[in-house]
């Protein structure tokens, strides 16, 4: 949930292991909490939200994520990279773009007020350290 | 570690670049921006890392600054921008720390134990404070404390001051099932699950006064 200043964009990630493909279920609401819309957001090729990110960019709600592959029953990396605009009113300003093709995992946002800044990095493999 | 700057409409504004020089991998990464520059945190094997980019994306720092040494990565990690200076949070197997960073990207004195725990602390994330607070750092942390206990523990750091924390009381409570927390300014939305029904956190006296 993130706030516009004038109202907020509630957001629900599908979470299922098994109930692929993930998607975005968008809310916009006023300062009062009365719903302005609906809208749900799929990425395309059967690809899943995987991990994602939300900012106020100071006119329109950024949505950033990385993507899982299709019809996986692992949940398996699929490393693209993908962004989104959305309206306080939950329209879908600008269908989902990709920006990096694979090998990605992390996705973060922070907004300066007038943009946006969009991070991401690959996920290293896990290391397991011993303290003394 | 990538990174591309948006528009506000959300389409690219330039090709996107790398946030540091740092060859080992980079996992997990936040960012905040304090009205001229965006300091991007990550962590790499070794422990945790900062670098600060500029309004149109050129990085200051180079590899990267480091801000805490570890045999590990930290567990966890947040940063936030308070009006005044950056502040990022952390934690390791056994404590949470807080550690001021400058506009100018000095770091400020050395870190500060906000909370020590004998099972990990798990970030939500720092939550600035309202303009009217500017000068204070408004911190909300989602504490695991075993498998079926939860907690939400706020410590409040003295303003421009890297001296101990003041220890507000901590929201505790083995039945708390679930938290959610928004920005300080929407307190009033900031809500808490006891056994499936939920209450206004800001109810709650004494911590986010």
């Amino acid at each position: 949930m993130k706030s516009d200043g004038d109202g907020y964009l509630v957001l629900r990630v599908a979470e299922g292991f098994l109930d692929l493909p993930h998607t975005v279920h968008a809310m916009a609401l006023s300062a009062a909490g009365v719903p302005r819309g609906v809208t749900t957001i799929a990425l395309p090729d059967g690809l899943s939200v995987n991990q994602w990110d939300l900012v106020w960019s100071g006119s329109a709600y950024v949505f950033a994520c990385s993507a899982l592959q299709p019809q996986s029953t692992l949940r398996k990396n699929q490393g693209s990279v993908w962004r989104t605009s959305i309206s306080r009113d939950a329209n879908v300003l600008s269908p989902p773009s990709r920006v990096e093709t694979q090998g990605m995992s992390e996705v973060v946002l922070a907004s300066n007020g007038t943009g946006a800044l969009q991070v991401w990095a690959a996920l290293p493999r896990a290391r397991l350290a011993v303290r003394r | 570690m990538t990174a591309q700057l948006v528009d506000a409409a959300g389409a690219a504004l330039g090709l996107p670049f790398p946030v540091t020089h740092s060859a080992p991998p980079q996992r997990h990464q936040e960012v905040a921006w304090n009205g001229q520059e965006f300091l991007v945190v990550w962590s790499e094997a070794t422990g945790l890392f900062m670098g600060r980019l500029t309004a149109d994306g050129n990085p200051i720092d180079g590899r990267g600054v480091q801000i805490a040494n570890e045999d590990a990565a930290p567990l966890g990690f947040a940063v936030a921008f308070d009006g005044h200076a950056f502040i990022i949070t952390w934690t390791d197997v056994s404590a949470l720390f807080a550690q001021r960073v400058r506009s100018d990207g000095a770091v400020d004195g050395t870190p500060v134990i906000v909370g020590e725990q004998s099972r990990p602390y798990f970030i939500n994330r720092a939550l600035p404070a309202t303009v009217a607070e500017a000068a204070s750092w408004h911190g909300s942390t989602v504490v695991r404390c075993a498998a079926r206990c939860f907690a939400m523990a706020c410590r409040r750091l003295p303003p421009n001051s890297s001296r101990s924390p003041n220890m507000l009381p901590s929201l505790r409570s083995s039945s708390m099932a679930a938290t959610t927390s928004l920005p300080w300014r929407h307190r009033s939305l900031l809500r808490h699950r006891v056994h499936g029904t939920v209450y206004p956190l800001a109810a709650m006296s004494g911590c986010f006064a």
